[in-house]
């Protein structure tokens, strides 16, 4: 049995940009015009009452969409709603208004004298710090339950933090009227997204570099640090408790166990493998109308233009999980995501600055399946001596519970300040057994060894469903943050 | 050390069977392109053909191990990126493979590199902790100058004429205005000093390779001839365009060839171009290539007619929070959300967005237009104890300000509101023709006063302020002026500052002010 290897997946996409024909099969990809004349690098996409879009590009530009969701999208009309807004990302209505996270504020936007353009901008926070230091992005979310807009404040020039400019690395929350400014995360780097998932825990994704071995999905629990200690000169302005120090050259789970504030990455995309710059964070909020992925998270990836799966699930108090490559062969790097009405997912993309295999300087897409169900690897769960399996359809039980039909590889990273870091720790598991359910929907494989910290990379190109077809996507990387003790029920 | 001792842990399985354009795959191909020429269409530095990439490998070392930021030029095209550094997430093997890759690819064919290579490059500019700048990178490494060319003009000598020539008669009775040592060696127009009514003359001499036979191709617009050791063997004495290059030919010895070019023209379009051909030099051209044009990118925002367009980005006369605002009238301003000033006005253009909306957006952008007025940086309203209490830029606790939008009017011209402490503001700010603005400060004052010390707003500061009447002031030049419009309170001048006293007593205040450009 020859290993596929990851890499084989990863050439074919460097060297035909997109290699697997198989989405139309499932899913529908097409691009919605933009206003004619219009440079629309989008930065937030929010979805507003009447089937209308609005989006917000990074010159500073909020247009409005009608006929978004129509079959005829050469039908689409434009109408300017705003102009003037320093490099927004992350906008949505709520009660007559556009709320929007800028660079120096959020703001809320309201047209009030009814003519379709905002007459009224106000200022809802300014709390945070900037410098005139272009990296100084902010991403905001959607309101949470309590009425909190979340925001990841990127440090100054992606590395650094000044006095001049507080409040660089951390994430805070801010209430809709201004009034609160609540201190919430330390230790981010730079973020390129961030969303709720569907228990309205938040998320953000913070790329590769000083302090973050590689890309990753992070947990944004409340008075957690995230890994860069570069803010942490920040803590005294509010007499909070100084942030962990971690080690330089260490590993998260070493520093873990030192500091149980430090929060591991809840899922680590590994660089070029799975992607460069991951962004938006959103999940599946439809009831099963956009394919079988109800409730997991999509994430954007800029340079691939690329829009990743991932499973996640509570370990011993602690979100870890897999990712799944998804969704490709987008127009341009893509940052904002939504899902609309009618399961249809908004996808906006700019490559200014930052390289993109879409090519196009910026894109306005949308997304749709087609009722087919792609055969693929479902949840990936952690059991206390392997993972277990499910898939969205059945499995041929021959194939499947061959264990040489499953590959795996694990490693970790070094927590340090340089940028980045090699994959190092190297193991080679076994995959000792695998076990097809009665349903022959899931599959429980036993590895060893398990590896606590490591990345866990899974392929399964082996694999056959029922029906005799391979996986759309064999691979799968799993953050081992925490090993169950018991066996879990799934 | 330990930094290094971790590399040798570095044996992870499934990167083992890489080769570099695997490698280069992964880990470049998103920018660089898979084809070496530079993702989404050139818009990211390409390295095929790249002068970066020729010659020694240690620069590219460097970039790959530390990154690269900062303006550059790569094949005839200006960047200004980051590349972010390599050095901590590959190894050294994987390093070399890359470099190796790159440098045997698209054409180049340079010579391999060694993992001891990269190794030794780590150790080397251990002050260089962040990103290369990479004009401090090619201080180290200078890139190499494109190759001599052995078949240019040897001491080359450009004589420039002045006059309506229309034949070569005249431009030989004509005396040389300037002579100019022309150290490339080659022949342009750029040598002369004007577009039209010209001629020029050179000389110097060609170096023959051997014995032979040589073809000249020469083209002029308007007219000129060349002439080769003393025999004038093209005559294109006319006016008229550069179509249809004049041929001939020669026997040369080895050596020295004296070469003469004379030129001229009149008026229209002017060219020039001159080749030859023989053993051992092959279709050499003896003219400059045009360099291509290297316009600076512009984006100018233009107000539409009867509007205010507003730009929120960095512009230099603000803060990071600046706000600009430009009118159609012709004028416009630069407000700071951080500190509530007026930081500045001017007339004409606006701005050119171009070093913000192209690449990533760094720098501080100048206003586009002219007669730039800074009138007053940093908090414009105080509580002073006296009159001679010094203006504390800092803002007072309890007159903290907080910026708190616009409203936009049906022009889509704003007025600003903000707070300092419990007193609250608007500020309407409205063009009166090309030359002039009109502000009005509405302040609401709560029935508690926040303190006995009295308010004062700073109008004007930086620069020395000239009476020119009670309520009229002169600043920066005596082609501005500023006045107070009763019934806003007396102002007064104190070094270099205009302050206009606000009482607190009543539940609203106004202040009107225009600003006029003479």
């Amino acid at each position: 049995m020859k290993f596929i290897h990851p890499l084989t997946l990863a050439l074919t996409l460097g060297s035909s940009i997109y290699a697997d024909d198989r989405q139309a099969e499932f899913y529908l990809r097409e691009e919605i015009p933009t206003p004619k004349n219009e440079v629309l690098e989008l930065g937030s996409i929010a979805i507003m009452p009447d089937r209308k879009i609005a989006v917000a590009s990074r010159r500073g530009d909020v247009w409005i969409c009608e006929g978004a969701y129509e079959k005829d999208l050469s039908q689409v009309q434009w109408t300017l709603f705003a102009r003037g807004l320093h490099e927004p990302f992350g906008m949505f209505y709520r009660d007559n208004s556009l709320y929007l996270t800028q660079r120096p504020e959020i703001t809320k936007l309201t047209d009030t004298d009814g003519d379709g353009r905002a007459d009224l901008f106000e200022t809802i926070t300014h709390y945070w710090g900037i410098d005139g230091d272009y990296h100084e992005y902010n991403f905001g979310s959607d309101p949470d339950k309590e009425g909190h807009i979340w925001v990841v404040q990127c440090l100054t020039g992606s590395s650094k933090a000044s006095p001049e400019s507080p409040w660089r690395g951390w994430a805070f929350r801010y209430s809709l009227d201004g009034r609160q400014a609540l201190p919430t995360c330390s230790g981010i780097r730079s973020p390129g997204g961030i969303g709720f998932n569907h228990v309205n825990d938040c998320f953000y994704t913070d790329n590769q570099g000083v302090w973050n071995g590689s890309s990753s999905l992070k947990w944004l629990k409340p008075h957690s640090f995230q890994g860069n200690p570069t803010g942490n000169r920040y803590a005294k302005l509010l007499d909070l408790e100084e942030p962990p120090n971690p080690q330089n050259g260490s590993r998260i789970l070493i520093e873990r166990a030192k500091d149980p504030r430090i929060m591991p990455p809840a899922v680590i995309f590994p660089h070029g493998k799975v992607g460069n710059s991951p962004t938006a964070v959103i999940y599946d909020s439809t009831a099963g109308t956009f394919g079988p992925f109800q409730n997991q998270v999509f994430v954007g990836e800029q340079t691939q233009s690329q829009v990743q799966r991932v499973f996640m699930e509570k370990v011993n108090g602690i979100y870890q999980g897999a990712v799944f490559k998804f969704l490709e062969g987008f127009r341009s790097g893509i940052v904002p995501m939504r899902m609309g009405e009618d399961a249809t997912l908004f996808v906006g993309g700019t490559n200014r600055g930052w390289a993109a295999r879409g090519g196009k300087k910026f894109t306005f897409e949308r997304v749709r399946w087609n009722g087919k169900t792609p055969f693929e690897i479902h949840e990936m769960h952690a059991q206390p001596d392997g993972f277990t399996l499910t898939f969205t359809e059945e499995v041929d039980p021959t194939n499947a519970s061959n264990p040489a039909s499953y590959q795996v590889a694990a490693w970790t990273y070094i927590y340090q300040k340089s940028y980045g870091s090699p994959e190092v720790d190297p193991v080679t598991p076994i995959v000792k057994s695998a076990t097809v359910s009665p349903d022959r929907k899931s599959v429980r494989l036993v590895i060893s060894p398990l590896t606590l910290g490591h990345v866990h990379h899974l392929n399964a190109s082996g694999l056959k469903s029922a029906a005799g077809k391979t996986l759309w996507h064999p691979d799968a990387y799993y953050t081992l943050n925490e090993i169950p003790d018991s066996e879990k029920k799934r | 050390m330990r930094y290094l001792a971790l590399f040798t842990l570095l044996t992870t399985s499934s990167l083992l069977a890489q080769d570099g354009k695997d490698l280069y795959s992964i880990y470049c191909s998103a920018c660089h392109a898979p084809d070496g020429k530079g993702a989404s269409n050139g818009l990211f530095p390409p390295l095929a053909r790249s002068e970066w990439v020729r010659g020694t490998p240690e620069r590219m070392i460097q970039i790959v191990l530390r990154g690269l930021q900062g303006p550059i030029q790569a094949v005839g095209k200006n960047y200004n990126l980051v590349m972010p550094p390599q050095g901590a997430t590959l190894t050294d093997e994987q390093i070399s493979k890359i470099i190796t890759y790159v440098r045997s690819s698209w054409g180049h064919q340079e010579t391999p590199v060694t993992t001891t290579q990269i190794k030794t490059a780590r150790l080397q500019h251990p002050d260089q902790t962040s990103i290369w700048d990479a004009h401090k990178l090619l201080k180290h490494y200078p890139l190499e100058a494109p190759k001599k060319n052995p078949h240019r003009i040897n001491d080359l000598l450009s004589h420039i004429h002045h006059g309506k020539f229309k034949s070569l008669q005249e431009l030989r009775a004509s005396e040389a205005e300037n002579v100019e040592e022309e150290k490339e060696g080659f022949i342009s127009l750029d040598q002369s000093d004007r577009k039209n009514y010209f001629g020029l003359v050179w000389n110097g001499w060609l170096n023959v390779p051997q014995d032979g036979r040589y073809h000249f191709t020469f083209s002029t617009d308007d007219g000129g001839a060349l002439t080769i050791n003393g025999q004038e063997i093209i005559t294109r004495d006319r006016i008229g365009p550069a179509t249809k290059p004049s041929r001939k030919s020669i026997n040369l010895k080895k050596g020295r060839a004296d070469i003469k070019i004379e030129y001229f023209e009149y008026s229209g379009k002017e060219e020039i171009t001159l080749f030859w051909h023989g053993p051992e030099v092959n279709n050499q051209p003896l003219h400059k290539k045009k360099p291509k044009k290297r316009t600076a990118p512009s984006i100018p925002l233009v107000p539409p007619t009867g509007e205010a367009l507003i730009y929120r980005n960095f512009i230099a006369g603000s803060d990071a929070r600046g706000i600009g605002v430009g009118y159609s009238e012709g004028v416009n301003l630069l407000f700071s959300a951080e500190t509530m000033a007026l930081d500045l006005i001017w007339t004409g253009k606006f701005i050119n967005a171009a070093r913000h909306w192209t690449n990533r957006g760094q720098g501080f952008e100048k206003p586009a237009g002219n007669r730039l007025i800074p009138l007053n940086r940093g908090i414009p309203f105080n509580l002073l104890e006296s009159q001679t209490t010094s203006w504390n830029s800092k803002a007072d606790p309890k007159l903290a300000p907080r910026f708190r939008g616009y409203r936009l009017n049906a022009k889509q011209q704003p007025t600003f509101m903000y707070e300092f402490g419990d007193l609250s503001f608007t500020d309407e700010i409205l063009p009166s023709g090309a030359q002039q603005l009109t502000r009005t400060i509405h302040i609401t004052i709560p029935k508690e006063a926040p303190s006995d010390t009295p308010l004062y707003f700073r109008a004007l500061s930086g620069a020395p302020v000239t009476s020119t009447g009670e309520r009229s002031f002169t600043f920066i030049s005596e082609q501005f002026s500023l006045e107070v419009l009763a019934p806003s309170p007396l102002p007064l001048i104190r070094n270099q500052e205009l302050l206009i006293p606000i009482p607190l007593g009543q539940a609203t205040q106004t202040i009107k002010l225009t600003y006029t450009w003479k």
